[in-house]
């Protein structure tokens, strides 16, 4: 049989299934423009090429782009092989017919041998073509993110044409391999009758159903309960999994028993409203649960993962402010008091040498420990068994305390002045067993300079005290492994207009290397940089995951729908003729796929509203995020998310309503 | 009392994008009298099922009236059409056209519940016609687990359930087996006999026998009608027989004038 005669059946049968055809072709080109792009920019002399980084910290950001590009990688194998799934469910009839009219196997394999061909050339060049395009805007974007001055010039990567080219083909001869099988193994009759049997009503499974109760609410329950960020941690995938376990069995057991509660219930059962309806449903819950599920994880994923990304990002310069109140901060160790100045002067003395214009110079003199809690107080860490327990305790004096916060306040030896972000308005604290008066707040802002940076996920004490003496003592009594016998914690640090350049850096640099290794210097701009490679990369890779699970997700659901409108197809004919009304025909079916669309979604933002908490819990591991932006990052994402389905639903409705109508 | 008039129905169908015209009924006009059993005999392309459709209200006849019950189904608006269908039409319909996922039982409630009856009431009104039909056992079941004689009697307990003015069916025996179909028309003969009007399309010259009147179409017109009277159903078939093989040699002529 000649090719062009082949080549004309697969192009006519292409466009007779253009309704399941175009939206493979698109969810083809998303994701091989997306592979594309994360692939070019990894490999991209703007960012990280053959170890050279185009700036500082780039190569962080390379890193996320290759761990996207694997992720991106796998699912659109999983994705596009599922999606062929369904374009072959429409396709088997057809080929079916083919059979019968005379095609050999063989010719049938060449015939789905050209129509992949067709996949290839079209998704594969449009896919590189889009990505093409979008490379050098999404590059801006990056740049933008990470707060990198643009730059001139273009690229092309020859390593992401040759990956993408030979990924995809990979994936579209395995689909063409898959299909081959299929439609050889069924005789052509079996290929044009497929799925017209009768099918039983599924029986409720109560296991099931208690199993997915259970796991869904012991999942919410310990996403209420975490109260701390070291709980979060190893309670997040606990009750991700729990959640996930309970969404899967209650979709797909407990809304049959839901529906066979209803239905048994006669006088609510044998409505107009509720009889077409319900007995729908119990048979749709039965071929879709699974897929319904699935697309309620998807979407908590895709709602999860922008809420985090993108309250990191609007909450970047706030809590690199939190963590460097100083613009230059030297963190260092004096066996004598009053050394403390003669590292301060250093410190103004390169500042002036170098020519930085800066201010608010401030010095500290401190002891801090990690302690471990107690009912009323504190004391010397223990044997610890949860880290819950520890917290980090800093400890002034009170003329410490008088050099940076204006006060008259005076303190008897058993008197200290105190705060706790955990706990206000205390009266009495006790210390390794001795109580203390506390005599007034402490009033943070003034040494809230000491907090150390990779102490922030503890509770933190400050407490100060009346005078040198019981400082010292104290701070022998709590002090354990890491603090240096005899020695107390000094901190310097002052504020600069602008930021330094490379030359002023190693100046205050090198005039502080005389003291040693004790001493540390942290330059917050450095920092900045680091924290939006950081999180800049994490989030630009997040919103192509997020872009791509939200396009399987949309597809599933109207794959899912097209597939249901073929079968509903024949029942509304049928009720049409026992005298169904148009209108009332037309309300049912708004109703069963208005349920179908937005049960998993609804679920979806439930599960968010429940993770809310252990979520911003687990996300202060990374930075400390308030409840009130990641509220409100939730509800936009959430918003953003409606709109987008409520779009698809609208489309996906108006193809359904067609298909049922028979036209 | 005529429970069906039809008053000198035409339908022309118009192709897609204008151009050629299709007569599929020339000029129908006759009546059916309360309690009658009619069966309506012709080849394919008749014009059967367009007339059945048009009696039906699922669709409007170009010129000509439709009365059921003395009310003109061409006046109908399309909202009050499938009312009226629910409440005065029952169907039968050649593949049974029962719904896989209710049970028997609820495919032969479906028109009451369509008409928001009561439960109780609906059962009170199923048991009766479901034992006339012997499906009484059946009830629970579903239409995949019955067989096709069977599925065709819930059909007819399902159009009957809302008894109708008139009951319309459209090959009721085309699916079936001999023995089955015997039986079915057999039952269609007891209903007629309790007053029930039907109006019953066929191939089928056996089928067509059980019948008061048969009448033929051909080219969209009434060719020809027969009564029973008093005969008896073998001599019926025969009459029957007879007819089907002139209207066949009517149909060569036709064809030979048009070579």
């Amino acid at each position: 049989m000649n090719l062009r005669l082949i080549s004309k059946i697969a192009i006519s049968g292409m466009k007779k299934n253009y309704k399941t055809i175009i939206p493979y072709f698109i969810a083809g080109i998303m994701a091989i423009s997306i592979f594309f792009i994360l692939a070019s920019l990894s490999d991209c002399p703007y960012i990280y090429k053959n170890g050279v980084e185009a700036f500082y910290g780039a190569k962080q950001i390379c890193l996320f782009l290759d761990i996207g590009i694997y992720v991106v990688g796998i699912f659109a194998l999983v994705f596009l092989l599922y999606a062929n799934v369904f374009v072959m469910k429409e396709k088997k009839r057809e080929i079916g017919l083919y059979g019968i009219l005379g095609l050999s196997k063989k010719n049938v394999a060449t015939l789905l041998l050209f129509e992949t061909f067709v996949y290839i050339v079209v998704c594969v060049f449009g896919g590189m073509a889009v990505g093409l395009f979008l490379n050098k805007l999404m590059l801006l974007w990056l740049y933008k993110i990470v707060g990198q001055s643009s730059f001139n010039g273009l690229f092309v990567s020859f390593k992401a044409i040759r990956n993408t080219v030979l990924l995809f083909l990979g994936i579209y001869l395995a689909t063409f391999i898959f299909n081959t099988i299929i439609t050889n193994t069924g005789n052509p009759i079996d290929l044009i009758k497929s799925n017209k049997t009768g099918e039983k009503e599924p029986k409720v499974k109560w296991i099931r159903v208690v199993i997915g109760a259970v796991c869904l609410i012991a999942g919410y329950v310990i996403a209420l309960r975490t109260k701390t960020t070291l709980a979060a941690m190893s309670n997040f995938f606990i009750a991700v999994v729990l959640v996930m376990a309970g969404t899967y069995n209650l979709f797909i057991s407990g809304s049959i028993f839901l529906l066979k509660l209803l239905k048994n219930n006669k006088e609510y059962y044998y409505r107009t409203k509720h009889f077409i309806s319900v007995s729908n449903l119990i048979y749709r819950m039965k071929h879709n649960a699974a897929g319904l599920a699935s697309i309620c994880i998807l979407s908590t994923g895709v709602i999860i993962l922008l809420s985090c990304a993108s309250s990191l990002m609007a909450l970047g310069e706030q809590n690199i402010n939190s963590m460097y109140p100083k613009d230059v901060r030297v963190d260092s160790y004096v066996a004598n008091p009053s050394d403390k100045d003669t590292l301060k002067d250093s410190l103004v003395k390169a500042a002036v040498e170098s020519d930085i214009d800066y201010n608010n110079t401030e010095v500290f003199l401190y002891h801090t420990a990690t302690i471990e809690k107690t009912v009323d107080g504190i004391k010397k860490v223990g044997d610890i068994k949860n880290y819950d327990d520890c917290a980090q305790v800093y400890l002034y004096t009170l003329d410490e305390y008088k050099n940076h916060y204006d006060t008259n306040i005076t303190l008897e030896e058993n008197e200290i002045i105190f705060y706790c972000s955990k706990t206000k308005n205390v009266k009495n604290f006790t210390i390794n067993g001795k109580e203390y008066i506390v005599k007034d707040e402490l009033h943070l802002e003034a040494v809230n300079a000491t907090t150390m940076v990779e102490m922030s996920l503890f509770d933190a004490y400050y407490i100060v005290v009346d005078n040198l003496e019981t400082l010292d003592s104290l701070n022998k009594e709590l002090a354990s492994f890491e603090v240096k016998e005899g020695y107390y914690n000094v901190l310097a640090g002052f504020n600069t207009r602008g930021d330094l350049s490379d030359e002023q850096i190693n100046s205050i640099k090198k005039e502080l290397a005389q003291y040693g290794e004790y001493v540390s210097v942290g330059f917050k701009q450095e920092d900045r940089v680091f924290f939006y490679n950081t999180y800049g990369g994490t989030f630009f890779v997040g919103m192509f995951l997020a872009i791509l699970f939200l396009m399987a997700t949309v597809m599933i659901i109207y794959y899912k729908q097209m597939a249901e409108g073929m079968e509903d197809q024949k029942r509304y004919q049928i009720l049409m003729n026992v005298g169904l009304t148009k209108e009332e025909i037309q309300k049912t079916i708004k109703n069963q796929v208005m349920l179908l669309f937005f049960l998993p979604v609804v679920t979806a933002i439930l599960h968010m509203a429940f993770a809310s908490n252990i979520v911003r819990l687990f996300l202060s591991m990374i930075l400390p995020v308030e409840t009130k932006t990641f509220i409100l990052a939730i509800a936009i994402v959430c918003i953003i998310f409606l709109v987008i389905y409520a779009l698809v639903y609208k489309i996906t409705s108006i193809q359904y309503y067609k298909i049922v109508k028979g036209e | 009392m005529s429970v069906l008039e039809v008053n000198h129905v035409k339908k022309v169908y118009k192709t897609r994008f204008g151009g050629n015209e299709v007569t599929a009924l020339k000029d129908v006009h006759f009546s059916v009298e309360s309690g009658e059993f009619v069966a309506i005999m012709g080849e394919s392309g008749s014009g059967k099922t367009t007339l059945l459709n048009i009696l039906a209200a699922l669709d409007k006849p170009t010129n000509g009236k439709v009365l059921i019950d003395g009310k003109d189904l061409t006046e109908l608006k399309d909202s009050e059409r499938a009312l009226f269908r629910r409440s005065n039409l029952g169907f039968i319909f050649q593949d049974f056209n029962l719904l896989d996922n209710f049970s028997l039982e609820d495919n032969i409630m479906l028109p009451l519940v369509l008409a928001g009856k009561k439960y109780d009431y609906m059962q009170e009104k199923m048991m009766p016609i479901a034992k006339t039909l012997e499906i009484e056992e059946l009830l629970k079941k579903y239409p995949y687990e019955v067989s096709g004689g069977q599925k065709q009697r819930v059909a007819v307990a399902r159009a009957l359930i809302t008894e109708p003015s008139i009951l319309l069916a459209d090959e009721p025996t085309g699916a079936l087996d001999s023995k089955a179909s015997t039986n079915l028309l057999k039952q269609l003969r007891n209903i007629n006999k309790t007053g029930q009007t039907i109006l019953m399309v066929t191939h089928s010259n056996v089928a067509a026998s059980y019948a008061d009147r048969v009448m033929f179409i051909k080219d969209g017109e009434v060719f020809h009608q027969i009564y029973k009277g008093g005969l008896s159903r073998s001599e019926m078939l025969d009459k029957i027989c007879d007819s089907v093989t002139v209207l066949m040699r009517g149909e060569k002529e036709n064809e030979s004038q048009v070579d």
